[in-house]
């Protein structure tokens, strides 16, 4: 079972996406804020990692810049979750090395696919 | 309108630019100058001097409207992400409410869902005009 870690600190999106993503058949471990993403992803070893950007303690940006800088965690592809739709903000998530972006709200299937993608 | 901008700074040039001024030196309609505290603006090519307008340039207060004008678009862009994040529960939820529902609840989660695509659609345009 492919086992992903959604970090993610609003409560209903987290909820419903953990379950969407349960439904498909994804091992789904959950973090509220980028200092716990990178605890969780250093633990665990997640085939995927899906991050919201904006998150309290640590944001997005910078908890992904780290899992980058860490030689244990560096090759786990990061998904950017933004409602950030501004064009700048993907440059912004693919400069701090996620390996995708998608924003909210989430195209499901898009979504799916690019979990796929990344870890081909 | 083709402006040629002769002597004025970078942040003049942007205003301007923002105004869908095209500053360019190739065949301008405009040339504008600056000289002390006001943008002289005279028609290229023209020589009689009811072409020319002087408007007051207060480097200071244009800076000031500059930056309201930025804190305004970052505003806007905070203000769109708020409402992005509970969009994101209601079509999530409604989704997930199709895949199980039959007959009436059905319609109704996927009516739920389309309404959350027309507000992400119009969230998008106010997007697009203001930031």
């Amino acid at each position: 079972m492919t086992t992903l870690l959604l970090v993610e600190d609003n409560a209903m999106n987290l909820d419903m996406l953990s379950r969407r993503l349960q439904r498909k058949g994804f091992d789904v471990l959950t973090a509220l804020d980028g200092e716990q993403a990178i605890q969780m992803t250093q633990q665990h070893k997640p085939a995927v990692v899906l991050m919201d950007m904006s998150l309290p303690v640590l944001d997005g940006w910078e908890a992904t810049r780290r899992l980058k800088a860490d030689p244990a965690t560096r090759h786990i592809p990061v998904i950017a979750l933004t409602a950030h739709a501004l064009p700048a903000e993907r440059e912004r998530a693919l400069e701090a090395g996620c390996a995708a972006f998608e924003t909210k709200p989430i195209d499901f299937p898009k979504l799916l696919a690019a979990i796929e993608s990344v870890q081909r | 309108m083709k402006v040629a901008a002769v002597g004025v700074s970078e942040t003049l040039r942007t205003t301007l630019a923002s105004w869908g001024w095209e500053i360019t030196e190739a065949s301008p309609d405009a040339v504008l100058t600056l000289s002390g505290q006001h943008l002289e603006i005279r028609v290229a090519k023209s020589l009689y001097p009811d072409d020319i307008m002087l408007l007051p340039i207060n480097e200071p207060e244009l800076n000031l409207r500059i930056e309201l004008a930025q804190a305004r678009r970052a505003r806007l862009a905070r203000r769109l992400h708020d409402l992005r994040s509970p969009l994101n529960a209601i079509q999530g939820y409604a989704e997930i409410l199709a895949e199980t529902a039959e007959g009436d609840a059905l319609r109704f989660a996927s009516n739920i869902r389309t309404a959350s695509e027309i507000l992400t659609t119009k969230l998008e345009s106010i997007r697009d005009e203001g930031v």
